[in-house]
């Protein structure tokens, strides 16, 4: 043994080992007592047993965990709600955006549950705050787990996000490349502001079918209820019929995997110190990183780079339809965890563990081992940051993808980089005059370009506003 | 599909005696050890395993730190950190068998007391007499970061054997 071969008896430590190793061990375990243990053991293997990624992330030391639990709350608060236009429920009651407008600020309470496939169940409880114009403060934690609790403080394009326990900080800043977005507007903090915009759209005369549920006590208080179904997600709100505020407003997205998130406890322009939404790293803590997240002039950016992960999942091959039970967008929850595990390997919890885990103590303070773990760990955490981001954005655009914008999907059969070959194509997202005309096309090696009517492909397509 | 009962019964009696040395006594050695299978039915379902005589050695380890530290912190509860003897609970010996039992339990205090890392690779090391390579390789780390966590760890135990034992010395005159 190496580290033995210089044994020292002088030596108090040396002597201490050796001192162990000459220690008698009892008897060996009788053999009928190891072949009942052997059973058992074979039939813990045999229990079907899958841990979802999420479970292991909250398995996750702390130390990895606030980049990816930050990672999934761009995907929960940010893109889904801005990325494009006219999404969203309405509100049958026109007040509902005024009084929302006037709101300057409002402290709740979110519960989502996250269900997955297997049947597992994740909680999360949030304490959401909001501070006009647009800042927003959310405290989450994973239920069960002690120590989970992480600060996000978010502003437009600026996110900082806190591990109170480790006294560690990330900041994340968006750069926004979408043509005719307004300058200071940002995927960060849209929470509240989501839940005003969805009344503004209602008055806007923007209204999906809302079903009116009648009134109903809530926690001691009358409320007017108002259900919109919006493709796959519902969406329920219980409003004060006398201030028009919400009491309660509820959200489920159906499909494989069912999330279903609660807001209660509404208080509105409660006193909110302005430090409690500051973006600067509070004293004492530690910068963990510095994130730059980019987001592409196009969603259509966002829905190739989706679509080149599934087909490299699928032996090359892209996904045989967009919409539908078995289309692209039912799998994109699945396609993170899948990419993933493909990229890091089955356990990415014990990838993370072995290439982060490591106690701040234990980092070598110096040389090529250091600068090779903190390489490794700012590529990761940046991709921790933008996959869900990707991922989202695609959600968005699927779930809003309508007749006007003239639609087509040609993927199926078709393998990635086949040259020349346009897989979908759509009319700009944003229906903008301009692009009046215009088609935006994907192509099989993943380019996105713009073209003329004159150059619309002419491919068949099997999905599409006007299947074919 | 592993054979479990090959697996098991190939093993145990290794990751017993991994654990027991640490633990030094049969009760917490046997539940260690069927943690520490459970831990390896989780971790083939994930990745085949290549090495199981190094990955089963390690898990006994770290479930044994785990309990040592968990002595640890009771000690540190009850204030009485200078007896050794509670940290196993077995009957006393000769003189000579003695003062090397009672140098082995102050090490396993010690161990418990180190940072976890520290810890694993100190035992993997030198109980289980296994490479830095080998270590390395279970660990997910360079064999030069394990070296070095080793180095660490030596500096830090013989710091806390000096102390316990200057501690028993003082606890001896008292009585």
């Amino acid at each position: 043994m190496e580290d033995r071969r210089g044994f020292n008896p002088d030596e108090l430590l040396d002597r201490a080992v050796d001192a162990v190793l000459r220690e008698p061990i009892p008897d060996d375990v009788p053999a009928d007592r190891v072949a009942e243990f052997a059973a058992a053991v074979r039939q813990a293997a045999d229990q079907p047993s899958p841990i979802s990624l999420i479970r292991r992330i909250t398995n996750m030391k702390l130390t990895t965990r606030i980049a990816v639990a930050a990672a999934v709350l761009i995907a929960a608060v940010g893109l889904m709600s801005w990325l494009v236009p006219g999404r969203g429920a309405a509100l049958a009651f026109v007040n509902v955006a005024e009084a929302l407008t006037n709101v300057q600020s409002a402290r709740w309470k979110t519960t989502t549950l996250t269900k997955r496939p297997q049947g597992e169940v994740v909680t999360d409880h949030r304490i959401g705050m909001f501070l006009a114009p647009s800042s927003e403060r959310m405290e989450t934690t994973v239920a069960g787990v002690p120590g989970s609790k992480t600060i996000a403080i978010l502003e437009g394009r600026k996110a900082l996000f806190l591990n109170p326990l480790l006294k560690q900080a990330t900041v994340v800043n968006v750069k926004i490349n979408v043509e005719g977005f307004p300058p200071e507007a940002g995927p960060w903090g849209r929470t509240f502001l989501g839940l005003r915009e969805t009344a503004v759209a209602a008055q806007s005369g923007k209204l999906g079918e809302t079903e009116p549920l009648g009134t109903r006590v809530i926690d001691g208080r009358r409320a007017v209820g108002f259900r919109i179904q919006h493709d796959r997600t519902e969406t329920t709100i219980w409003a004060d019929p006398k201030t028009s505020l919400p009491i309660r407003v509820e959200y489920a997205i159906s499909g494989e995997t069912e999330i279903h998130t609660v807001m209660t406890d509404f208080e509105i322009d409660p006193d909110l110190d302005k430090s409690l939404f500051s973006l600067k790293v509070p004293e004492g803590y530690a910068v963990l990183d510095t994130v730059q997240l980019e987001l592409p002039k196009t969603p259509l950016i966002l829905l190739a780079k989706t679509l080149g992960m599934a087909a490299e999942l699928n032996d090359g091959v892209f996904p045989s339809a967009l919409l539908g039970e078995q289309g692209h967008y039912q799998n994109l929850p699945r396609l993170g965890t899948a990419y993933v595990e493909r990229k890091y390997g089955k356990d990415f919890a014990a990838y993370m563990e072995k290439t982060f885990g490591k106690d701040a103590a234990e980092m070598p303070e110096a040389g090529e081992d250091r600068t090779e773990i903190l390489r490794e760990m700012a590529e990761i955490r940046k991709e921790a940051f933008q996959l869900p981001a990707t991922i989202a954005g695609t959600h968005a655009l699927l779930r809003n993808l309508s007749p006007e914008h003239d639609w087509h999907y040609a993927g199926k059969d078709v393998r990635l980089n086949t040259p020349n070959r346009p897989i979908f194509w759509m009319k700009d997202w944003m229906r903008r005059p301009e692009k009046q005309g215009k088609y935006e096309v994907i192509y099989a090696d993943l380019s996105v370009k713009e073209v003329g009517p004159e150059d619309v492909p002419e491919v068949p397509a099997s999905e599409g506003s006007s299947e074919e | 599909m592993t054979d479990w009962e090959a697996v098991v019964g190939e093993h145990v009696q290794i990751v017993r005696r991994t654990v027991y040395r640490l633990v030094g006594n049969h009760a917490d050695a046997w539940d260690c050890v069927q943690e520490t299978f459970l831990e390896a039915v989780k971790i083939d379902r994930r990745e085949p395993v290549r090495n199981w005589p190094a990955l089963l050695r390690r898990l006994a380890t770290v479930r044994a730190l785990d309990l040592l530290r968990a002595r640890s912190r009771q000690r540190d509860r009850r204030s009485t950190d200078a007896d050794p003897e509670q940290a196993t609970s077995r009957e006393p010996s000769p003189s000579c068998q003695a003062e090397a039992r009672e140098l082995a339990d102050r090490l396993r205090v010690a161990v418990g007391q180190l940072p976890r890392r520290q810890a694993e690779v100190f035992c993997l090391i030198c109980f289980e007499q296994m490479t830095s390579e080998e270590v390395a390789e279970q660990m997910g780390i360079s064999p030069t970061a394990a070296r070095m966590l080793l180095s660490r760890a030596r500096r830090r135990l013989e710091r806390l054997l000096r102390l316990s034992r200057g501690a028993a010395r003082e606890e001896g005159s008292r009585t």
